[in-house]
């Protein structure tokens, strides 16, 4: 494969290597070095501005304000701790902080020093009804370099329909441009032809395994602990690596500083409750969430029911929960720590009176994070991660007991310097360690008397490390380019694995309103996840990279323009094509072993992949009516030789058209409509071509003597075996879908309460899942005609919740 | 939370009249909702499936003291429905079928089907009908020495080769029961080849379609030197039940777990069909297979 480098004039390859090495230098010799190279924009003396940008009533740190000094074009943003940093020549300035949902703060003041400015900003929903856009944010969209990426509030994601009323993060993100939904109703996603293994989801940076409920009906996060999220499904920054196709980041709340806060929601699947407690009042403050089924409740009321029926087979039990904790204690003007904790748990529970079936599935994560600030330019983030992910079944039968679970545990160190030597340079850089200790598959079963004996065990070991550097460089203020390079490597057993992974990114400013970009990235992943099914499961297994399993890999690039539309305020289309190429990808050989196999590894197939397509997203952030379209048009194709006889076949997630619209319109200051649409091309299936009849061996089947009409024996002439041969070259009807839901605030005495009404499925569509060949049969148990069938699985639902604050 | 609740419902009941009929046809529109879940609907399509090729399909299973069997038909388009008389139409009677084993070879003849025999050795309601190549020599219990075959047809050379998998010896057989007295058998037999992976069929019946047990299991997670196996509580007192271990290739495993697949492929939303794993080379799909058999009687004493 040409790397994409080759469009690049040499100079700037060579001048970018230069600035690399003299960044390098430059952070362990101090600021010296710089002087000369920025002396042809600043000749007067530079002084800092800095300080942490926070919402004025909860205190929560705000990240991706845009501060700009007036009347120059110099500006920063705030980084996910809302810290910022902004070098510029001393002077009278007009700041301006800006951020979505928030009023825009202008500060006035005369710099001649080094300053530290904390801003509280105030939120735009507390006076709707007096709006009045007094003038155009800053939109950083057309100013970074950054694409394909998507930010979304939490606010917006619980105005939208859910299904069972369920606010679900991951199910927003799948009407996301260039981000497909799996199966109907589950909430896995596919980014850019990548396959669902391939997103790193992270909850405040600690990676989160199986974020999946009910085995994918709902995601773990729960909503009201969610501050917000982040997406990239391209352009990856250098400070995220392991994962080849997306990175979901996840933010929890840091819980308001200021005053005790409770919000809470009852919905028709389960309820939850979030605690907000100052400890010490803007110092520190402590988060508490919780959410619960209750669908084994009313399993358990009917078991106990039927109890005394003799010929009663119970319901199983079903339930999840989920638990949030976060703290958060400033130290001192230069020091914050973090602790963030979080426990998710499903479990399916079945007891008859000769068989037990038990079944469990958890994830854990607790992430420490220290802020530090050296000086107001270099800002310091530590962190240290557990990740945790098990299930386990026990299952009794008569006198045999058996056991299988399995477990993945990672440990986890990172560094992440940011480096704000002057406007035009963001210098970040890191290192980070992970410990994985992989248990896939371990089961043993054995008779009471031990007499006989099942087993299988492996713990597998591994070792990732990285390290990386990215400059964010404003070379004029038209072009802009951010470099870097991650290096990273895995400690396997008996084998190293390492690669480098440049990362790229540059935006050419036509005008103030619009933006052409450009980016390149390579990724590697060096743990893979074998899943058996085609949607996610919680048995589905991380695997690491062995002697016979090496790392995925991909490169991928994209270009295309954000442009901020002048004539209607607040609308911005951005468009993007991208071409992505995935290497090394592994599937399971047709007929693997997987139940219980510790050697997985022994059972996949390599191949590669390659995905491209068209990316457009309009979309209107702020105002009575919100909302977005997002249209991709793509084709994603995989290619092994042991699949398929070697020919390229479709991806099953390789839809050529892709639509959702998301509209959001604020009737009144009490009711908030919204509604969204999706319409997508059918599914890539795979369906026989042929069948053949299997006769067996001899008296396996019960063979019935049938007579046809004329009272002939007609002979049976075995079991009916399709025959599939090329993988996934049929589609399904195309899958379309509207949702609605409204909003009514109400006015009690304290606090603030309202309910949602969803609608699912409005118009009931019959939107396919699966098909199936059913075959037609006389009396005389003679096939007469085969018909397709397709099951269609969600029809309108419409729920409601209450949700209340105070 | 109470208290919210409360203010919730008074504000309700204090709404506008309007407002409290819009309420109750929420109500009403939920509990209609969640009478519509829980029934998947199903709608009929119309699939257009491709013109595909008629591959062969061989079948042969050697089992010492019975005779040499070989069937060899034809597959057929999926939606291709024929005349269940017409049947006969996918057997390939012209092919030459030669089996051979220690340096001899022998030549099967073709026997037409609706020619109905009972079963050498009977099972009540078992039978077999015919429609293949026989040779009417008892199959040798040979375990060292492979045995191959040859046929042609349609133009095509198709070979394949296989060994005959030895008994294995059932130690013990015993009669578990429930708590309503319903009876489930278990056998216990020796790892016959602790070295290596063995692979079984276990067949238990009693001559009734839903207390059929069937499986196809390798021994790769026992850690003793003794298998178990137990069937379903599918049996009740005076039941007579036939039931078979057969010592199978690895071959064979992965054929019947292919052709299995492909079965539950077409109602399975969850798995990923896959291709028939044969055996047998040269452009046919199907299996030549050798295996031993151990058959016990069991009667579940009243």
């Amino acid at each position: 494969m040409k790397l994409p480098f080759s469009f690049l004039p040499l100079k700037l390859c060579n001048l970018l290597i230069y600035r690399c090495i003299l960044i390098v230098c430059g952070i362990t010799l101090g600021e010296a070095w710089w002087l000369p190279m920025s002396k042809r924009i600043y000749a007067q003396k530079n002084v800092t501005i800095s300080g942490y940008i926070r919402d004025s009533l909860s205190g929560e740190n705000l990240s991706g304000v845009v501060i700009q000094a007036r009347p120059t074009p110099l500006g920063a943003i705030s980084n996910n701790y809302g810290y910022y940093s902004l070098t510029i020549p001393a002077g009278n300035y007009e700041l301006h902080y800006s951020s979505l949902g928030y009023r825009l703060t202008k500060i006035t003041a005369t710099i001649n020093k080094d300053t530290v400015i904390n801003v509280h900003l105030v939120e735009e929903a507390q006076e709707l009804e007096t709006i009045v856009i007094e003038e155009e944010k800053i939109t950083d969209i057309v100013n970074t370099t950054q694409m394909s990426v998507n930010t979304l509030q939490i606010e917006t994601i619980k105005q939208l329909p859910a299904i069972f009323g369920e606010v679900d993060v991951l199910k927003v993100v799948q009407l996301l441009p260039g981000i497909k939904a799996g199966t109907e109703g589950t909430s896995g996603f596919f980014v850019r032809g990548g396959s669902n293994d391939q997103n790193l989801i992270l909850l405040d940076d600690a990676v989160v395994y199986n974020a999946a409920h009910m085995g994918g009906l709902f995601s773990v996060f729960n909503s009201d602990a969610v501050k917000g999220i982040k997406i990239y499904r391209g352009d990856f920054p250098a400070n995220y690596g392991g994962r080849l196709s997306s990175v979901l980041d996840v933010q929890m709340k840091e819980g308001n500083n200021r005053k005790l806060k409770a919000t809470g929601g009852i919905g028709l699947i389960s309820s939850r409750i979030t605690l907000e407690v100052p400890v010490q009042k803007n110092r520190s403050s402590l988060l508490l969430a919780g959410r619960r089924t209750y669908v084994d409740l009313f399993t358990r009321l009917i078991n106990a029911a039927n109890e005394s029926k003799p010929n009663y087979t119970p319901l199983p039990n079903y339930y999840f929960y989920d638990l949030n904790l976060k703290a958060n204690y400033q130290i001192s003007d230069r020091d914050r720590v973090y602790l963030s904790g979080f426990f998710s748990s499903d479990a399916i529970t079945l007891s008859l009176n000769f068989f037990s079936f038990d079944f469990s599935w958890q994830n854990t994560t607790t992430a420490i994070r220290w802020n530090h600030l050296f000086n107001r330019k270099l800002f310091l983030n530590t962190t240290a991660i557990f990740s945790n992910y098990i299930y386990s079944i026990n299952n009794e039968f008569a006198d045999l007991k058996g056991q299988l679970n399995s477990k993945i545990n990672d440990w986890v160190l990172k560094l992440d310097f940011e480096y704000f030597p002057s406007p035009a340079h963001t210098i970040r850089l890191g290192a980070n360690y992970i410990y994985h200790t992989f248990n896939p598959s371990s089961f043993n079963a054995q008779s009471r008397d031990q007499s006989v004996r099942f087993e299988a065990n492996r713990r597998l070991y591994g070792t990732e490390l990285a390290t990386y550097i990215a400059d964010d460089w404003e070379l004029s203020e038209r072009f802009r380019l951010n470099y870097g390079l991650r290096f990273s490597g895995f400690v396997a057993r008996e084998k190293f694995y390492s690669g480098a992974e440049p990362r790229l990114a540059l935006r050419y400013k036509l005008s103030d309103s619009i933006a052409i970009k450009a980016s390149y990235a390579r990724m590697y992943q060096y743990i893979h996840l074998a899943s058996s099914s085609t949607i996610s499961l919680p048995t589905d297994v991380w695997y690491p990279s062995t002697n016979r399993l090496g790392p995925q890999s991909s490169d991928q690039i994209a270009c295309g323009f954000s442009w901020v539309v002048p004539f209607i305020s607040n609308l911005v289309i951005t468009n993007e094509l991208y071409y992505k190429w995935l290497h090394n990808q592994i599937e399971f050989r047709e007929n693997a072993i997987i139940f219980a196999n510790p050697r997985l590894d022994e059972e996949f197939v390599f191949g590669k992949g390659y995905s491209y397509g068209n990316e457009l997203l309009i979309e209107k952030k702020e105002g009575k009516f919100t909302g977005w379209l997002a249209y991709t048009l793509s084709w994603t194709n995989r290619l092994f030789t042991e699949l398929n006889k070697g020919r390229p076949f479709p991806y099953r997630y390789d839809r050529r058209h892709d639509l959702s619209i998301v509209l959001g319109y604020q009737v009144s200051k009490r009711l908030n409509l919204s509604a969204t649409f999706t319409f997508r091309t059918g599914e890539a299936i795979t369906l026989p071509k042929s069948r053949f009849f299997l006769r067996d061996i001899q008296g396996v089947r019960n063979v019935v003597f049938t007579r046809d009409s004329t009272g002939r024996f007609i002979i049976d002439p075995g079991v009916i075996i399709p025959e599939y041969q090329e993988r996934n070259s049929f589609r399904l009807p195309v899958y379309h879908r509207l949702d609605l839901s409204a909003t009514w605030k109400f006015k009690p005495k304290k606090g603030e309460s309202d309910i949602n009404i969803s609608i699912y499925n409005v118009y009931n569509r019959a939107n396919p899942f699966f098909l199936y060949f059913d075959e037609d049969r006389n009396a005389q148990r003679i096939t007469t005609s085969i018909t397709g069938r397709i099951i269609a699985l969600f029809p309108i639902i419409p729920s409601i919740t209450y949700n209340f604050k105070f | 939370m109470y208290i919210q609740l409360r203010v919730f419902l008074k504000e309700i009941w204090n709404a506008k009249r309007k407002v409290r009929i819009y309420c109750l046809c929420i109500i009403l529109c939920i509990i209609g909702a969640l009478i519509l879940i829980g029934c998947l609907r199903e709608n009929e399509v119309v699939v257009q499936l491709p013109e595909s090729q008629r591959t062969l399909v061989v079948e042969a299973y050697l089992e010492p003291d019975s005779i040499y069997r070989v069937s060899v038909s034809r597959t057929q388009p999926y939606f291709e429905i024929p005349n269940p008389n017409d049947l006969v139409k996918l057997l390939v009677p012209d092919a030459l079928v030669t089996i051979s084993h220690q340096g001899k070879v022998d030549t099967l003849t073709y026997f037409p089907p609706i020619t109905f025999a009972p079963d050498p050795r009977p099972t009540p309601g078992l039978f077999y009908v015919t429609g293949e190549y026989r040779l009417n020599k008892k199959i040798p219990a040979n375990f060292t020495e492979p045995f191959k075959l040859n046929i042609r047809a349609d133009g095509k050379n198709i070979t394949a080769q296989t060994l005959i998998m030895p008994p294995v010896v059932i130690d013990s057989l015993y009669i578990l029961y429930d708590n309503r007295q319903r009876a489930s058998i278990r056998i216990i037999w020796q790892d016959p080849n602790p070295s290596k992976l063995n692979y079984y069929r276990f067949i238990a019946d009693n001559g009734k379609a839903d207390s059929l047990n069937h499986f196809v299991f390798s021994d790769r997670l026992l850690s003793s030197e003794k298998q178990i196996l137990s069937t379903g509580y599918n049996y009740k007192a005076g039941d007579t039940v036939y039931v078979r271990l057969y010592h199978i290739t690895e071959e064979y495993y992965n054929f019947y777990r292919s052709v299995s697949r492909a079965i539950s492929a077409n109602y399975n939303p969850l798995s990923e069909p896959t291709s028939i794993k044969s055996n047998v080379q040269g452009g046919a799909i199907g299996i030549f297979t050798g295996f031993s058999q151990t058959r016990k009687r069991v009667i579940i004493p009243r």
